[in-house]
């Protein structure tokens, strides 16, 4: 078995989206859902 | 299970879709043929007032009945896929395109289901959680079936893990690792990770 990390571009529009989603879908916790992070 | 064939579909659509659209432009011409010989034919009287709404109304329909046939054309070409048996539908898109090319599948399994649910609510274009829940158990499953059943179909297996969870504000970043298994590693690691839709449902729970 072999591990590899890919070199992904991190500023490409499908990974700042999923960061932004992340970021919003956070938000909309409450704040003991949050607490658990 | 039946699968639709889009051939068929697309030959009536061909066929139908041609005639009313050679009525529609022939009477958006005509129309305007109509007028031109009424003014030639009628001095004086002002007849463009009548036939000008009827012109534009046959155009109107001609891009209309386009527009039908390209969406009709496009749900034709999707209905090859059974939502209900995934499994079934996989194995027969495979068997579609095996003989044609080299097919590669990517799993990317994301390390923790629960920070993948938070993303998922933060979509911008929203889905109910049924959606995430089906998927998830799904793609599991169907990964296994084709480790299991196509030799032939290269199979890859990566994970994806956000880093910089515990502190949103700070950068996160995305890390994808490739790992590199024999098919009967990746087999045995995929059977392991399977999930129910009810065990889906229990870890997001407190989430939704």
């Amino acid at each position: 078995m072999a591990e590899k990390i890919l070199k992904i571009n991190q500023n490409d529009p499908t990974v700042l989206e999923y960061k932004a989603a992340f970021k919003r879908g956070f938000e909309s916790l409450n704040d003991e859902q949050k607490s658990w992070f | 299970m039946k699968i639709k064939v889009a051939p068929l579909d697309t030959l009536f659509l061909i066929t139908f879709g041609s005639i009313i659209l050679y009525f529609s432009i022939y009477n958006y011409w005509f129309s305007y043929l109509s007028d031109f010989s009424l003014r030639i034919f009628q001095f004086g009287l002002n007849i463009d007032l009548i036939l000008q709404p009827f012109a534009l109304n046959t155009f109107h329909i001609t891009i209309l009945t386009l527009a039908t046939m390209v969406l009709l054309l496009f749900m034709s070409l999707e209905s090859d896929w059974d939502k209900n048996n995934p499994i079934e539908s996989v194995s027969a898109k495979i068997s579609k395109y095996r003989k044609k090319m080299n097919i590669s599948v990517y799993f990317i399994q994301p390390v923790d289901l629960s920070i993948c649910f938070i993303a998922f609510k933060g979509r911008q274009r929203q889905f109910h959680y049924s959606h995430f829940v089906r998927t998830h158990s799904g793609a599991r499953n169907i990964f296994l079936c084709i480790l299991k059943k196509y030799h032939e179909v290269n199979c890859f297996y990566n994970t994806s893990k956000p880093t910089g969870i515990d502190n949103v504000d700070s950068d996160e970043n995305l890390i994808y690792k490739e790992y590199t298994y024999s098919r009967e590693e990746m087999t045995s690691i995929i059977e392991n990770i399977q999930l129910s839709e009810e065990e889906i449902i229990n870890i997001i729970k407190p989430l939704i």
